[in-house]
């Protein structure tokens, strides 16, 4: 991918809605995979994100032209973008799925991705760049989604584009006219710096020392007047059947019991060998 | 929670409001056009709203909360209105960072777990 000229910077953060996190999961009565029927709510490394596009913009103001969400799934996912927009994006897509659909895999989410980055592209060359096109030069998502804990689709994306990746971020700083972002990502015993040249694919660790900030009501009906477009999977060409098929889901086997001891001194030596210290 | 409802009771009876003699006639003779009476209602929604996600549900955060806000309905003098909202105003930041904490609590267990050999 050509390295983008503009001046300004278009941000695009793909968000999903999943099972909220304090829900207790179960399976549902078939054994197919988990009972839906409970809370959702945006993926919390995705509200990570959301927040840190909002940051760059506080901290680059004008040259951050753009920051749109995206999201893929079916009619309630529209929620997740209003929330997102009542962080403080722009403008929201909703790629939308039937209900029955099965959830799609990163990679069909990658290549949808690509094909909204592709279909923006051209639609800044067609009209003149106007709100609604333009080169995406910095996507920014969550690392992983807490219900599946695939984390695959920022990698996919990046190899799909042909875009600089730095995964488990922990700190972004972009050079808008340098065109390149500072990128500090958790590694195993530590952080890495990074400089990435745009357009570039930042996924978001939890390990932001900034908090996502909270919607408040009156953003929340601020929101409802930014536009999300709605589109399909068909519309962008791209084809989302998943290429695995789950057979069964089941729980985790019960935890088997205690044990019964013959006496005391047997008691003793079990609880020396289970690590339990006596307190004097 | 000291917070002025005579708002909300407008919304019900606004003809007995407006008869009522009261040194603060004129915020209650046009009480659509009163800020204070915005101000309470959006943080009266903004909690009812907050209280939707309590984690605890034997705790009836939005039955409390009503009725703090029932109690007091009645006040007149501007410096308790004030200090009334300035508390109600503590109460949900003070939710909003329990809310906030308990997620971060979770995913740091979940995904960033303290070493145990450290």
């Amino acid at each position: 991918m050509q390295p983008t000229a503009a001046r300004f910077l278009n941000i695009l953060v793909p968000i999903k809605r999943c099972v909220d996190y304090a829900v207790k999961i179960r399976v549902n009565p078939q054994q197919t995979g988990i009972d839906t029927n409970v809370k959702h709510s945006m993926n919390p490394f995705d509200e990570i994100a959301v927040e840190e596009a909002v940051r760059l913009r506080e901290r680059l103001k004008d040259k951050v032209k753009s920051i749109t969400v995206v999201t893929l799934g079916p009619a309630k996912a529209a929620e997740t973008l209003r929330t997102a927009l009542a962080m403080g994006a722009d403008s929201g897509i909703h790629i939308e799925l039937p209900e029955s659909a099965p959830p799609p895999e990163p990679l069909g989410v990658a290549r949808v991705l690509r094909a909204v980055i592709e279909r923006r592209k051209k639609m800044a060359t067609e009209e003149g760049s106007g709100t609604g096109g333009g080169t995406t030069d910095l996507v920014i998502m969550g690392k992983q989604a807490i219900d599946d804990d695939l984390g695959q689709t920022g990698q996919m994306l990046a190899a799909l584009l042909g875009a600089s990746q730095a995964t488990c971020a922990s700190k972004l700083d972009v050079d808008v006219d340098k065109r390149v972002a500072h990128v500090r990502t958790e590694i195993d015993g530590g952080a890495e710096e990074l400089v990435c040249t745009l357009p570039a694919v930042i996924t978001t660790d939890l390990r932001y020392v900034e908090q996502p900030r909270y919607a408040s009501l009156p953003n929340i009906m601020k929101a409802k007047k930014k536009p999300i477009e709605k589109l399909t999977p068909t519309d962008l060409g791209v084809d989302v059947t998943p290429m695995l098929e789950t057979i069964k889901v089941t729980e985790p086997p019960k935890r088997v019991g205690g044990s019964k001891v013959g006496n005391v001194d047997e008691l003793v030596k079990k609880l020396k060998e289970s690590g339990v210290v006596a307190v004097a | 929670m000291y917070v002025c409802i005579y708002a909300y009771a407008c919304q019900t009876a606004c003809q007995t409001i407006v008869s009522f003699p009261n040194p603060l006639g004129f915020q209650l003779l046009y009480p659509l056009m009163s800020s204070t009476r915005q101000r309470v209602l959006a943080l009266y929604k903004e909690l009812h709203r907050l209280g939707r996600d309590y984690p605890d549900h034997n705790y009836d955060f939005n039955g409390r909360m009503r009725r703090m806000f029932e109690k007091n309905r009645t006040l007149t003098d501007p410096a308790e209105i004030e200090q009334a909202l300035r508390f109600g105003e503590y109460i949900k930041n003070e939710t909003l960072a329990l809310y906030s904490l308990r997620k971060y609590r979770h995913l740091k267990q979940r995904y960033d777990p303290p070493n145990r050999d450290s």
